[in-house]
C-alpha cells in the first residue's frame, strides 16, 4: 500500500512545491465535467458560478470583505516583517525606545476598524433581509416546495394543483383512537409498522378540511429522486426533517438553511434564467456528440450526458437517474426505452438517422445538474446526503406540476424493485 | 543615577537571600512529603501546573494523531490507512477491509479530534498549566489560595480525559456527532453493535445483522407484502458500506425462517448453496440458483449485483433508502446487554481506573484531618464501592461514546470552575505588597479575565449536557420535538423539546471558550514579546480594556455560530453586529503588539519567534472571521472549510504557537535547565511553514464550499477537483505533526542534558525571575516581594541595564512610567 502512494506523492512533487500553481494545472483536466459549476482555470479556487438573484450582492459582500481584508493583511504583515528587521537585536544599541503607549494613536486604530465595521454589518444586514425577507421584497407569487430530511435522503414534496400542501409529519401516537386499546409497546410497534407505508407522516384521513390539500401532492419515498425547480421565479423552500438536522445547501445559489426535526424553516431564492438546466437539443448537435465522448472516456460519474427525450421514447443514458428525470418531467412511469449513450457509436449517422425514422428529431438535454450538498452529520453508517437538483423553465415547471396525479402514497423503486422481484 | 544605590538595599534577589529563610512567605512548611504526596496528590500549585502540562501534551499527541488520521481520509481516502489500517484489517474488525477507513470512524476521528484538542490540550495546557505555574509566582504569593482546591481541578480533569479516551474502546465506538453534539443527532444511542469497531467480534457483528434482518423482514411480511420484505432485505444489505458475504447470508436466511411469519414467495425455502467473501450462491426449492455477486466493498461505496431469474438488476446507491436505516433503533437495545468483547472490558478498567483516582483524591483530602490507620482503608474501600456503582450503573443505561462524552466534559466541567474560582481568590487576595491590579503583567491579567469568563459560562455547558445526558438516555426530551423519529421509528419519549436550545446554551458556552482558549496566550505572547523587544508593552492599559472588551462582547455574540441553523433572522443581524463589534478590542491588541515591536532591540529566541508567528496568525484567523460576521457572506462559507481554516488559525497558529513561545520562555524556570535554542527555532521554522501550507489552503477550499465533516467529500461533483489541494494538504499536515517530534526531542533532552538555567536567563523583570530561584523552591519566594512599578520597564533610562525589575526601587520610575500615556 504505501508504495502506490509514494509513487503518487513523488510525482507530485513540482505541486509540493509550486503549491498553489501546479494544484491549479493538475486540477483543470477534471474541470470540464462541473463548467456550469465551477469556474474555468484560476476560477475553481474562487467562489463556484453563482445563479441566484440573491446572490449577486453576497458574492459582491464577500468581494468587498475580501480585498479590505486581503489590504489590512497585506499592510499588518508587512509592516511586522519590517519591524523584525528595522529591530533586530544590536548589541551596540543597548537599549530600546522607551516609551508606554500614545492615547491618540490608540483612538485611531479604536475608531478606524469600528466605523468601517459598522459599515460592513449594516451593509450586510440589507442583504440578509432581503434573502430571508424576500416576501417583504417581491410580492410575486411564489413556487412553493416542501423539502423534509431524513435519515438518508432527501423528500421532495410538490403542492400539486391546488398550490397547497396538505399536513405532514403527523405521525400516529400511541393514544390515538386506533391504537388507544393496545399495549403502549405495542401500539409503538404497530406505528412503526405504518411508518413504512407512509414515511412522511401524511394525514390521510381526506374528510379533514386541513388534510384535504394534501390529496393531489406529489412525493414519494425514493431516495434518488431529484427536485425539479423553475428558473426566473420566487421559489420558497419549506424545510423540515424527520430526525436530525440535515442541511440544505445549494453552492451555487447560496443557499443555507438547516432542517430541524419539529421546526418548519422557510428559505427564498430566485434562479436566475441562465440556471436552466434542460436544453432542447437536435440528434446531430454538437453537445450530444461531446457528452457521448465523455461517456466513453468514462470522464466523471453517472451523469456525464446528461439527455433526457421529451419524446415517449427516450435517447438515454446511466441507469437510474434518468428515468428519473424523465418521471419528473413526464409523469409517473413513463421510462420510455431507454436508449443507451455510452459511446460515439451510440450516435453514428447510421444511428441518427434510425431514430429520425422512428420520429424522434429532438431531445430535452440535461445539461446542467446542480447539486444539493448536505454539511451536517446525520448519523452512523452514512455521511452524504446528496441531491440532484435540475431547473425548468417555468413553462415546463407548470406542466410538471399539473401533470401530478393524487398520490398512492406507497414506496415507489422504479427500475429497481420492478426488474428484481420479478 | 543616585536613585542606584538606593535600589539596591530595598530590592530583594531571591538567589542573594538562598533557602535560609525558608517558610516566610507562608504559613506551613512541608519538609519532609511523601513520594505521593509530592508527585501525584500535591497541593503545590507548581507540580500541579507540570502534572497539567504533561497530561496536556499527552493528548496533545492523541489529537495530533487523530488529526493525521483525519487528513489521510481526506487527502488518500481510497488507500489504506498506515499502520493502524494494517492492523484493523489483520484483525478483522468490521468496516475496516483492506485497511480503508470506514466513515464511521472517520466521523468518530474528527469529533475526538476536536474534543480532545479543545477541552484536553488548549484548556489544560492554557489555563491549567500557565494558569497554575504563573499566577503565585507573577503576583509574589506563595501558593494559590485554595491549593486543595487546586489539587482537586487536576484530579478531576485527569479522570475526564481518561473517560474520554477509554471511550474509544466502547462498544460501537467513541462519540461521533462532532464536538458540538447537536442533538438530536447526539440523543442517539449509537452503541447499536452496528459496526462495532475495536470489538473484533464478527460473531457478534452477525448476530446481530441477523436479528435485525430478522424482526423487520418478518414485520414487513406479517403484513402479506412479501414483494416490500424483499426490497427491504436487499437494501439493508446495500445500505451497509460494508458488505460482507456474511451480511447477505444472513439476509437471505431471514426470509427462509419459519418461526417469524410468512416468508416472502421469492425467496421460498431457498438454502444457501455457497458462499465466499465475493459471492453468494443461494439454491432456490425449484432447483435455480440466485447468484449474488458482491462485486465492490470499497469503503466509499460499491454496489451489489443480484443475479437472478428475472435477469440483472442494480442496487445503486439510489436504493439503499432509509428502509434499511429503520432497522437500527430496533438493536439498540440487544446489542447494549453486555460489554461483549475483551476491549470493553479494557475500558471499563480504565473508567473504573480513572475513577477510582479522582475518588481516591477526595478521600486523600480527608485522610489528612483524621487518623490515618482507620481512614485510609476507609476511604479506598468508598472508593472502590463509589467507582464500581458509578460504572455498574451507567453500563445499566446503555454507557456508549456519547455517553462517555458527555460524562467527561460534566466531570472536565468541575475542574474548569474549581480551577476559576482558585484563580480569582488568588489574584485578587494574596497579590504581594505594591503590586496594584494595573501592575500585574498582561498574563495574569489574561487569567483574570478568562477566569471570568470560565466561572460565567462553564455552569451552563454543565447544564446543558447534563440535559444531553438525559436526553440521550431517553429519560427526558429537552431537545426532541413532538413526533420526532430516529430512523423511522417514532421515539417513544419523544415530545415538546426544541432542538435549536442546545445549539443556544451550547454556544453561549462555547463561545466565550473560545477566548477563554486565546485571551491567556494573548497575555502570555504579550509578557513574551516585551522581553524580547526590550520595550515595555504598548499601550498596557488599552490592552487590559481591550481584553475585558473581547470577555464582554463574548458573551453576547454566541448566535453567530447558527445564521442558517433556523433561527430568527432578525437574531442574526443583532448578533452580526455584536460579532463585527468584537474585532475592535483585537484590533487594538494586535496594534499594540506591532507598536511593542516598533523601535525595540529585538532579542530573536524561539520563545520569540513563536510569540511573533502568534501575532501574525492570529491577524488572518482574526481577518478571516470577518467573512462570518456578516449573515450575507455567512450563507455561503458556514459549515465549509473557510471555517476549519478560520478555527486553527485562530486556535492553532495563535494559541498553540502561543503556547510553544510559553513553554520556551518559562521551561528554564520549570525545570532549572535551558531548552535548545538551534532546535527550538527549527522547530518553530518547520511548524510554522507546515502550518500555512496546511491551514491557508483550506480557506480556499471553503470558498470553493467543501463542506466540514464529510467522509469524502469528492463524491460531490462540485467539490471533485479538490482532491489535488486535499493531498497537498494532508502531506503539509503530517509535515506538521512529524515537526512536533522535534519539540518532544527537546523537551526531554533538555531536562537532561540542557546547560542549567540561571535564575533570569532572558532579564525580565517580572518577579518570578528576579526573585526566586529556578525552579522555584516549595512556598516560591524566600522573602515576601515588594513592588514598586509595572511590570514591563525594559529600556528604562534610569538604570544602566535595559530592564528594571518590578522590585527594584528607583526614585521616579513610576511617575516616568506615565509620561508616554
Amino acid at each position: 500500500m504505501i508504495p502506490t502512494i509514494n509513487r503518487q506523492l513523488f510525482r507530485r512533487l513540482p505541486m509540493l512545491a509550486t503549491a498553489i500553481v501546479a494544484t491549479a494545472l493538475v486540477a483543470v483536466p477534471a474541470m470540464a465535467d462541473t463548467a456550469h459549476t465551477v469556474r474555468p482555470g484560476w476560477g475553481e479556487w474562487w467562489l463556484p458560478y453563482n445563479y441566484s438573484k440573491h446572490g449577486v450582492a453576497i458574492d459582491g459582500m464577500f468581494n468587498f470583505i475580501f480585498w479590505l481584508t486581503t489590504i489590512v493583511l497585506i499592510i499588518v504583515q508587512v509592516v511586522l516583517v519590517i519591524f523584525l528587521f528595522k529591530y533586530k537585536f544590536d548589541p551596540a544599541k543597548k537599549k530600546g525606545v522607551f516609551i508606554h503607549g500614545n492615547t491618540r494613536l490608540e483612538m485611531i486604530w479604536t475608531m478606524i476598524p469600528a466605523v468601517i465595521l459598522a459599515g460592513m454589518a449594516l451593509a450586510s444586514k440589507s442583504i440578509w433581509d432581503q434573502y430571508r425577507y424576500a416576501e417583504d421584497y417581491d410580492s410575486t407569487p411564489q413556487t412553493e416546495v416542501l423539502v423534509i430530511g431524513e435519515q438518508f435522503q432527501w423528500n421532495f414534496v410538490y403542492p400539486g394543483k391546488d398550490g397547497k400542501f396538505g399536513q405532514y409529519m403527523a405521525y400516529a401516537q400511541p393514544s390515538d383512537p386506533a391504537y388507544r386499546k393496545l399495549k403502549y409497546d405495542e401500539a409503538l410497534k404497530k406505528i412503526n409498522a405504518d411508518i413504512i407505508d407512509n414515511p412522511l407522516g401524511q394525514n390521510q384521513s381526506w374528510d379533514d378540511l386541513e388534510a384535504k390539500p394534501g390529496q393531489d401532492d406529489d412525493y414519494d419515498h425514493n431516495p434518488g429522486r431529484p427536485l425539479i425547480l423553475p428558473v426566473n421565479r420566487p421559489i420558497a423552500v419549506k424545510l423540515s426533517s424527520k430526525d436530525v438536522i440535515h442541511d440544505f445547501f445549494l453552492p451555487n445559489f447560496r443557499v443555507k438553511l438547516d432542517a430541524l426535526p419539529g421546526m418548519m424553516g422557510r428559505i427564498n431564492f430566485t434562479a436566475m434564467p441562465e440556471a436552466q438546466s434542460t436544453e432542447d437539443l437536435s440528434l446531430d448537435d454538437p453537445k450530444m456528440m461531446a457528452a457521448a465522448l465523455k461517456a466513453e472516456k468514462k470522464e466523471g460519474n453517472a451523469y456525464k450526458i446528461w439527455i433526457d427525450s421529451n419524446t415517449p421514447h427516450a435517447i438515454m443514458m446511466p441507469s437510474g437517474e434518468v428515468s428519473q428525470v424523465n418521471y419528473a418531467l413526464n409523469g409517473k412511469g413513463k421510462d420510455g426505452n431507454v436508449l443507451q449513450v455510452k459511446s460515439r457509436e451510440d450516435l453514428s449517422p447510421d444511428r441518427i438517422a434510425a431514430l429520425k425514422a422512428a420520429g424522434i428529431t429532438r431531445v430535452t438535454a440535461v445539461t446542467k445538474p446542480f447539486e444539493l450538498v448536505c454539511e451536517e452529520l446525520c448519523g452512523q453508517g452514512h455521511y452524504k446526503m446528496q441531491g440532484n437538483i435540475y431547473f425548468v423553465s417555468p413553462a415546463q415547471y407548470d406542466a410538471f406540476i399539473q401533470k401530478k396525479e393524487p398520490s398512492d402514497s406507497t414506496i415507489k423503486q422504479p427500475g429497481v424493485a420492478s426488474a428484481a422481484l420479478k | 543615577m543616585s536613585v542606584k544605590s538606593q535600589s539596591s538595599e530595598i530590592s530583594s534577589h531571591g538567589d542573594a537571600h538562598g533557602h535560609d529563610a525558608h517558610g516566610d512567605g507562608h504559613g506551613h512548611a512541608h519538609p519532609e512529603i511523601g513520594f505521593m504526596k509530592k508527585y501525584f496528590f500535591s497541593i503545590d500549585h507548581k507540580m500541579i501546573g507540570l502534572q497539567f502540562l504533561f497530561v496536556g501534551l499527552a493528548f496533545f499527541v492523541i489529537g495530533g494523531l487523530l488529526a493525521m488520521l483525519v487528513r489521510w481520509q481526506l487527502g488518500f481516502g481510497g488507500h489504506p490507512v498506515p499502520i493502524l489500517g494494517a492492523y484493523m484489517a489483520a484483525n478483522k474488525v468490521p468496516g475496516w477491509d483492506g485497511g480503508m477507513m470506514p466513515p464511521d470512524f472517520y466521523t468518530m476521528a474528527f469529533s475526538m479530534h476536536a474534543s480532545i484538542m479543545i477541552f484536553f490540550v488548549i484548556i489544560p495546557l492554557l489555563v491549567g498549566t500557565f494558569g497554575n505555574y504563573l499566577i503565585p509566582l507573577k503576583i509574589g504569593a506563595g501558593d494559590m489560595a485554595f491549593p486543595f482546591l487546586n489539587g482537586m481541578a487536576f484530579w478531576s480533569a485527569l479522570p475526564a480525559g481518561t473517560i474520554m479516551v477509554a471511550s474509544f474502546f466502547l462498544q460501537g465506538g467513541a462519540a461521533a456527532a462532532g464536538w458540538t453534539v447537536y442533538p438530536p443527532l447526539s440523543a442517539i444511542q449509537t452503541s447499536t453493535g452496528h459496526v462495532p469497531y475495536i470489538a473484533a467480534n464478527s460473531a457478534w457483528d452477525s448476530f446481530i445483522q441477523t436479528l435485525r434482518v430478522h424482526e423487520t423482514g418478518g414485520e414487513i411480511a406479517a403484513k402479506g407484502d412479501p414483494t416490500k420484505a424483499g426490497v427491504v432485505a436487499r437494501t439493508f444489505v446495500g445500505d451497509s458500506e460494508k458488505i460482507t458475504a456474511g451480511a447477505l447470508i444472513a439476509a437471505f436466511e431471514l426470509i427462509t425462517e419459519d418461526g417469524v411469519s410468512k416468508p416472502p414467495k421469492f425467496f421460498g425455502d431457498a438454502k444457501v448453496e455457497s458462499s465466499s467473501p465475493k459471492q453468494v450462491v443461494i439454491k432456490k426449492p425449484d432447483g435455480t440458483t440466485v447468484t449474488v455477486d458482491v462485486s465492490s466493498t470499497s469503503a466509499t461505496g460499491g454496489e451489489i449485483k443480484i443475479t437472478a431469474a428475472g435477469g440483472p438488476a442494480t442496487v445503486t446507491d439510489a436504493a439503499r433508502g432509509g428502509a434499511a436505516n429503520r432497522l437500527r433503533d430496533r438493536t439498540i437495545k440487544v446489542a447494549d446487554k453486555g460489554w461483549q468483547s475483551s476491549w470493553n472490558a479494557a475500558s471499563l478498567v480504565m473508567n473504573f481506573f480513572a475513577l477510582f483516582m479522582g475518588f481516591m483524591f477526595i478521600a486523600a483530602y480527608f485522610i489528612r484531618l483524621g487518623s490515618r490507620a482507620v481512614n485510609v482503608p476507609v476511604s479506598i474501600i468508598v472508593c472502590l464501592f463509589t467507582a464500581f456503582y458509578f460504572l455498574h450503573g451507567v453500563q445499566h443505561a446503555a454507557f456508549d461514546g456519547q455517553s462517555a462524552w458527555f460524562l467527561s466534559i460534566i466531570i472536565l466541567g468541575f475542574s474548569s470552575i474549581m480551577g476559576a474560582v482558585n484563580y480569582l481568590t488568588t489574584i485578587v487576595k494574596l497579590r504581594c505588597p505594591g503590586m496594584t491590579m494595573f501592575r500585574l503583567p498582561l498574563s495574569v491579567w489574561s487569567l483574570f479575565i478568562t477566569s471570568v469568563l470560565v466561572l460565567l459560562a462553564t455552569p451552563v455547558l454543565a447544564s446543558v449536557l447534563t440535559m444531553n445526558l438525559l436526553d440521550h438516555h431517553r429519560l427526558t426530551s429537552f431537545f426532541e420535538p413532538f413526533n420526532w423519529l430516529n430512523s423511522n421509528q417514532l421515539q417513544d419519549v419523544a415530545g415538546g423539546g426544541y432542538a435549536l436550545l442546545h445549539q443556544h446554551l451550547f454556544w453561549f458556552y462555547s463561545h466565550p471558550a473560545v477566548y477563554i482558549m486565546i485571551l491567556p496566550a494573548m497575555g502570555m505572547v504579550s509578557d513574551i514579546l516585551a522581553v524580547g523587544a526590550r520595550k515595555p508593552i504598548f499601550g498596557y492599559r488599552p490592552m487590559v480594556y481591550a481584553m475585558a472588551g473581547i470577555a464582554f462582547l463574548g458573551f453576547i455574540v454566541w448566535a453567530h455560530h447558527m445564521f442558517q441553523s433556523g433561527m430568527n433572522p432578525t437574531l442574526g443581524t443583532t448578533f452580526a453586529i455584536s460579532t463585527m463589534f468584537i474585532a475592535v478590542p483585537s484590533a487594538i491588541k494586535t496594534f499594540n503588539w506591532l507598536g511593542t515591536l516598533w523601535g525595540g532591540n529585538i532579542r530573536f529566541t524561539a520563545a520569540m519567534w513563536n510569540a511573533i508567528a502568534f501575532v501574525s496568525m492570529f491577524v488572518i484567523g482574526g481577518l478571516s472571521g470577518i467573512f462570518m460576521a456578516s449573515t450575507a457572506v455567512d450563507v455561503h462559507i458556514h459549515d465549509t472549510y473557510f471555517i476549519v481554516a478560520h478555527i486553527h488559525y485562530v486556535l492553532f497558529g495563535g494559541t498553540m504557537f502561543g503556547v510553544f513561545g510559553s513553554l520556551y520562555f518559562w521551561y528554564p524556570k520549570m525545570f532549572g535547565r535551558m531548552m535548545n535554542e538551534t532546535l527550538g527555532k527549527i522547530h518553530f521554522w518547520l511548524s510554522f511553514i507546515t502550518f500555512n501550507c496546511t491551514f491557508f489552503a483550506m480557506h480556499i477550499l471553503g470558498i470553493g464550499g467543501m463542506p466540514r465533516r464529510v467522509y469524502d467529500p469528492h463524491v460531490y461533483e462540485t467539490f471533485r477537483h479538490f482532491l489535488p489541494m486535499n493531498q497537498f494538504i494532508s502531506i503539509s499536515a503530517f509535515g506538521l505533526g512529524i515537526a512536533q517530534i522535534l519539540l518532544v526531542i527537546n523537551f526531554i533532552g533538555s531536562w537532561i542534558w540542557g546547560p542549567k538555567a540561571g535564575n533570569n536567563p532572558w532579564e525580565a523583570t517580572t518577579l518570578e525571575w528576579t526573585e526566586t530561584t529556578s525552579p522555584p523552591p516549595h512556598g516560591n519566594f524566600t522573602k515576601v516581594p515588594v513592588v514598586y512599578h509595572g511590570p514591563y520597564e525594559y529600556s528604562s533610562p534610569l538604570v544602566e541595564e535595559d530592564w528594571l525589575a518590578q522590585t527594584r526601587y528607583v526614585e521616579g520610575a513610576e511617575k516616568f512610567a506615565h509620561v508616554g500615556h
